[in-house]
């Protein structure tokens, strides 16, 4: 569906596609829906200190921040099951009418369809931790190799996957505490505190120290994250993290000559 | 202003204790400010109330036998409803019956009496809280009293008494802070084998809500007393009449238009937990397993931030090369 180029030429720099515009639109309401959360979510858990209460007044107080909060976790949590749906419906047409198609739709082909999806942690992955730890320990001098998407970026979307459905159900049963008590026990209630109270401190935590310093401001990237705004990485950035999908992209567009050596 | 103080006052008591300087050391060694800040009692709904409503006794300069206030002494005012003379023993006596008596059913004296509250512990001077915190329209409200009580300061007296009574007559923090004086207070509890309740209040979303501000999320006293009820009589939890005994719980949750839609499980809901192991162990083992997880997924992802940097900053020292070197030496 997205017709741009995977690797587009400006002021005779190259720019890899790392993102198409669909990722992009969903990265883009996550990330607003996230900040929006945390700002408004904190305040609570640091209710007792100042700052608190003077970003809380911002929202708008105790009686309108509760509902800015649970907006954006519906949105945030919708743009998940669209992100999930939507990735089912492609995983059947492309793979299990395929195995229809072949008369060899077998539960075992079916996992093993699913274990060939991008997302999945491979063989690949780790060998390119473990080549990653050898090189940080400096036990080795060669980096590791990326494909498109490296290892710490798929453990980011597992824990995403893991942190919303844990902070989700959690905060979907404060919300709707009453209907909840109809068929749950209130102790569900401090079990929900606990869950999205620790659950949101450590997303907002990883996401401030640990994703976007991968992001935007580890060496390479500072202080322009370009492939967040545009959906294309610069080529050195390409090559410190994705290299085999960089000499991939660079053979298909016929430029071998061209490649340069990792570093 | 002064002239209203000063109309209920026949001794003139005002005249010199408006001085700010009036005080003194008392035998014990305590200062005794004896200053009286006109504005404030004006404010306050006892400023109809002569002084020697409360300061029975005094009658000439310098004074003789000055007695401490009783807060049940009637005072010189008729309750306009049942045309009696008002006073506070309503108040007292449901005190003597709730937990906060410092007698025991039997009237003994219970352990540690002086820790049992008197009305001066819970009320300094009280203040009017006018519902309408803006004065413009405060002044339109009172404004449309006056259409028919025209004479004197009644309509805005009345419109006081009245509208200060249409929300809590202290903020919810002041109440929390009430009975934190005595709640909170590690000594107290550990004398009396309570917890720490006010702590863990705070730790609810109710405490946090009123710590930003929140007027609707319940204090201490929407829980602990039966809607309806005199907001005196609290009672300890294994009473079978009181707000928060067992099987009581879930309607005082229902009550003040909270939980309205919820079933008896809301009550299962603890409100004073402590993390402790034996009182509560579903909390403790998971406030445990979601600690460990964020010190260990953090602490391990800036490990690896740690050393991709110092590999980025000392490019040359791998083992590799170390050895290569010393092989060419
Ligand atoms: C002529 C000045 C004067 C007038 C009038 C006066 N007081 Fe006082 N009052 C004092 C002084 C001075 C003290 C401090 C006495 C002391 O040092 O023990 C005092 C102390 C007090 C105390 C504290 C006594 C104690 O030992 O705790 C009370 C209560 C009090 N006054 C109430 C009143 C009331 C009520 C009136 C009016 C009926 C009044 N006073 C009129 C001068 C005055
Ligand atoms: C509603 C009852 C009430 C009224 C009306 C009242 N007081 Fe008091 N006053 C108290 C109480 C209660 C205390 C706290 C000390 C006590 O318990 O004796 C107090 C304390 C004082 C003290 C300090 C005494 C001390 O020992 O520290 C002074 C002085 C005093 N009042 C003067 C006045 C004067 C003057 C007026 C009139 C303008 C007045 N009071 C009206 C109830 C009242
Ligand atoms: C344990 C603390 C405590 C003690 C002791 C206590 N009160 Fe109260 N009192 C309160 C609280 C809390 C409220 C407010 C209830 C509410 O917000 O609805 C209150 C409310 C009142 C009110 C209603 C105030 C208004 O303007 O609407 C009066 C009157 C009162 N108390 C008098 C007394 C008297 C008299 C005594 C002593 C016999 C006393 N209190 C003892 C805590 C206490
Ligand atoms: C339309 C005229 C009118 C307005 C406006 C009005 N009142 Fe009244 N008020 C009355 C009348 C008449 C009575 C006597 C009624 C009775 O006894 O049943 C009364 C009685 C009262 C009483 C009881 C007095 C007593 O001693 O029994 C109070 C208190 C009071 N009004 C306060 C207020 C306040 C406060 C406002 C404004 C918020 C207000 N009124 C607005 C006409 C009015
Ligand atoms: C002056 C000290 C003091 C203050 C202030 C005070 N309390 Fe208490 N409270 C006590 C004491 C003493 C007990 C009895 C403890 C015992 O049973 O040994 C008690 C008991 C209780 C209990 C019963 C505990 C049980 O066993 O179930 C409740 C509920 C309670 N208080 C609530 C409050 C609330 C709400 C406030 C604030 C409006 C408050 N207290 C203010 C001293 C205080
Ligand atoms: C949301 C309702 C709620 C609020 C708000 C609340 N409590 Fe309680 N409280 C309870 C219930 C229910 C219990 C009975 C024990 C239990 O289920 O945890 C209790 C128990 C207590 C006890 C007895 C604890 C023990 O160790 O035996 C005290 C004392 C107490 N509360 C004081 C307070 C004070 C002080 C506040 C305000 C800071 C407060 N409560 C606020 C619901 C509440």
């Amino acid at each position: 569906m997205d017709k741009r180029p995977h690797i587009l030429v400006l002021n005779k720099k190259r720019y890899f596609q790392k993102f198409t515009v669909h990722q992009r639109v969903q990265s883009i309401i996550q990330i607003v829906s996230v900040i929006v959360l945390a700002l408004t979510g904190l305040p609570l858990r640091y209710a007792e200190y100042d700052w608190a209460k003077v970003l809380y007044a911002f929202f708008g107080g105790p009686d309108v921040t509760p509902n800015i909060h649970r907006a954006a976790g519906t949105i945030l949590v919708s743009v998940f099951i669209y992100h999930t749906i939507y990735w089912m419906i492609k995983f059947y047409k492309n793979h299990i009418c395929f195995l229809i198609d072949m008369k060899t739709l077998t539960v075992k082909n079916i996992i093993k369809e699913f274990l060939s999806q991008a997302m999945i942690m491979d063989k690949d992955d780790f060998k390119s931790i473990a080549d990653h730890f050898k090189y940080i320990l400096y036990i080795s001098n060669k980096p590791a190799q990326y494909g498109r998407i490296m290892w710490k970026d798929k453990f980011e979307y597992y824990a995403q996957y893991w942190g919303i459905t844990v902070i989700g159900l959690a905060g979907l049963a404060l919300w709707w505490r009453d209907e909840v008590s109809h068929i749950l026990p209130g102790i569900v209630f401090n079990a929900a505190y606990i869950m999205h109270s620790y659950e949101a401190l450590l997303a907002v935590l990883f996401l401030f120290f640990i994703h976007w310093y991968h992001e935007y401001y580890s060496p390479e990237k500072f202080p322009i994250p370009t492939g967040f705004f545009s959906g294309y990485v610069s080529e050195s950035q390409m090559i410190h993290e994705h290299y085999a999908r960089y000499v991939k992209l660079m053979t298909e567009a016929g430029l071998e000559s061209e490649i340069k050596p990792h570093h | 202003m002064v002239m209203s103080v000063s109309s209920a006052d026949e001794l003139n008591c005002v005249l010199c204790h408006k001085y700010k300087g009036l005080s003194r050391i008392d035998d014990k060694g305590d200062f005794r400010l004896y200053y009286i800040n006109e504005q404030l009692f004006e404010s306050s709904p006892h400023s109809k109330n002569s002084c020697l409503d409360c300061h029975e006794g005094i009658k000439e300069v310098p004074h003789k036998n000055v007695k401490e206030v009783d807060c049940s002494t009637e005072c010189h005012m008729t309750e306009p409803s049942s045309d009696t003379k008002f006073s506070h023993d309503s108040v007292k006596d449901a005190l003597a019956r709730s937990v906060h008596s410092k007698y025991d059913e039997n009237g003994n004296l219970k352990d540690y009496p002086e820790d049992y509250p008197t009305c001066k512990d819970c009320h300094e001077q009280p203040v009017y809280r006018p519902l309408n915190k803006d004065v413009s329209s405060k002044e339109r409200d009172i404004a449309r009293c006056k259409t028919c009580h025209s004479s004197g300061d009644f309509a805005k007296d009345m419109y006081k008494h009245m509208s200060t009574r249409l929300h809590k007559f202290r903020s919810p923090k002041e109440n929390i802070n009430v009975c934190a004086k005595c709640h909170a207070d590690k000594e107290f509890n550990r004398r009396h084998k309570l917890d720490d309740v006010v702590a863990s209040y705070n730790e609810t979303f109710h405490g946090k809500l009123i710590q930003l501000g929140s007027e609707k999320a319940p204090d201490c006293i929407d829980c602990h007393v039966v809607r309806g009820e005199n907001a005196h009589l609290i009672e300890a939890q294994d009473v079978e009449t009181s707000a928060v005994y067992k099987n009581n719980k879930a309607r005082t949750c229902r009550g003040s238009g909270c939980h309205e839609k919820a079933t008896d499980n809301i009550a299962g809901f603890q409100t004073h937990v402590t993390y402790e192991a034996e009182k509560y162990p579903l909390q403790f083992y998971m406030l445990a397993f979601f600690r460990i997880v964020l010190t260990v997924v953090l602490y391990a992802f800036l490990l690896i931030v740690f050393l991709e940097l110092l590999r980025r900053l000392f490019p040359h020292a791998t083992i590799p090369s170390v050895i290569k070197k010393r092989k060419e030496k």
